[in-house]
């Protein structure tokens, strides 16, 4: 898809970066979730927006440690939402996408007094339909699904192919593509979290990434969360 | 209570249509483009390597002068 390179993109990226890294010193150092914005101020548009990219993974330091979605987030992630209403993707692959990561942020929110109610995207199509190489690139863009608790079909999708997951992220390694691997090594942690046999051996593979990886905060998050699932709550340090 | 944010609206200068389409392509990212390796060029590594060796090559040894 085109890729808007404008000055209103880099500072909609510069924020997310803000907010990756926030939410990512509580998932790592264990710190109090402090507000993201105080609520007696004017909040920055372009916070907003970074909120809305982040949308589930603002609550991965919580669901991580087995704890519910906290209200100042979950007011602020339904801020957003109100904000920017679902946005204007150029294709329907996108829009299903997009469909699917409101859907996790959706739950999310319906667990706090700020959910609405919602229905089910579409259904994905699965590897047999589309190969596993599309199918991979687009399960790396829903990454942010791979959380504790959420639970769907993108889920049951996820547990019934392993070793799709696996390829893409090899195919992603070999590529030299760490952010899409990191996406892809997510999945297959929260497999192995899951229950599910591990069709790759997954440490190598976060250990390079952590070195070669592209060193931005939002993948950086994914790192840590990819960690937090295979290793627990005792072993996620990436920095 | 609930809690409430004071947020900032859209203004004219930055039309909605533009904020939701960066707002997607934050959102729904595309692997890279650009994946090649690097090629590898043995001549010019051999070049190099020739011209490193010879610059870092000691010199040979001088004879003393005798008396």
């Amino acid at each position: 898809m085109p890729t808007a390179e404008t000055p209103l993109r880099d500072e909609f990226a510069a924020a997310v970066e803000r907010v990756a890294d926030r939410t990512l010193a509580v998932l790592q150092d264990g710190e109090g979730t402090a507000a993201l914005a105080d609520p007696d101020s004017v909040v920055p548009r372009s916070l907003l927006a970074a909120v809305r990219v982040l949308g589930a993974d603002l609550f991965a330091p919580r669901l991580l440690t087995g704890a519910e979605p906290d209200g100042t987030t979950a007011a602020l992630l339904a801020e957003a939402r109100a904000a920017f209403p679902a946005p204007a993707p150029s294709s329907e692959e996108a829009a299903l996408v997009i469909g699917w990561q409101d859907w996790a942020a959706g739950r999310l929110l319906a667990r706090t007094p700020y959910g609405s109610s919602g229905s089910d995207p579409a259904a994905l199509s699965g590897p047999e339909a589309i190969g596993w190489q599309a199918w991979s690139k687009r399960m790396a863009q829903l990454s942010a699904l791979a959380l504790p608790t959420l639970d769907g079909p993108v889920h049951d999708a996820a547990r019934a192919h392993t070793l799709d997951l696996a390829r893409g992220t090899v195919r992603c390694m070999l590529r030299r593509d760490p952010t899409t691997a990191v996406r892809l090594a997510r999945w297959l942690a929260w497999a192995h979290a899951d229950g599910q046999a591990l069709r790759l051996e997954l440490e190598p593979v976060l250990d390079r990434i952590r070195f070669a990886g592209d060193g931005t905060a939002r993948s950086t998050l994914e790192l840590a969360i990819a960690q937090r699932l295979l290793h627990g709550p005792s072993n996620g340090a990436t920095r | 209570m609930l809690t409430q944010f004071r947020t900032e609206t859209a203004t004219t200068s930055r039309s909605a249509t533009l904020e939701a389409e960066t707002l997607a392509s934050l959102m729904v990212e595309d692997e890279a483009v650009v994946s090649d390796a690097p090629t590898y060029l043995p001549e010019a590594a051999g070049a190099v390597l020739l011209a490193a060796l010879l610059l870092l090559s000691p010199k040979g040894p001088k004879e003393k002068p005798t008396r």
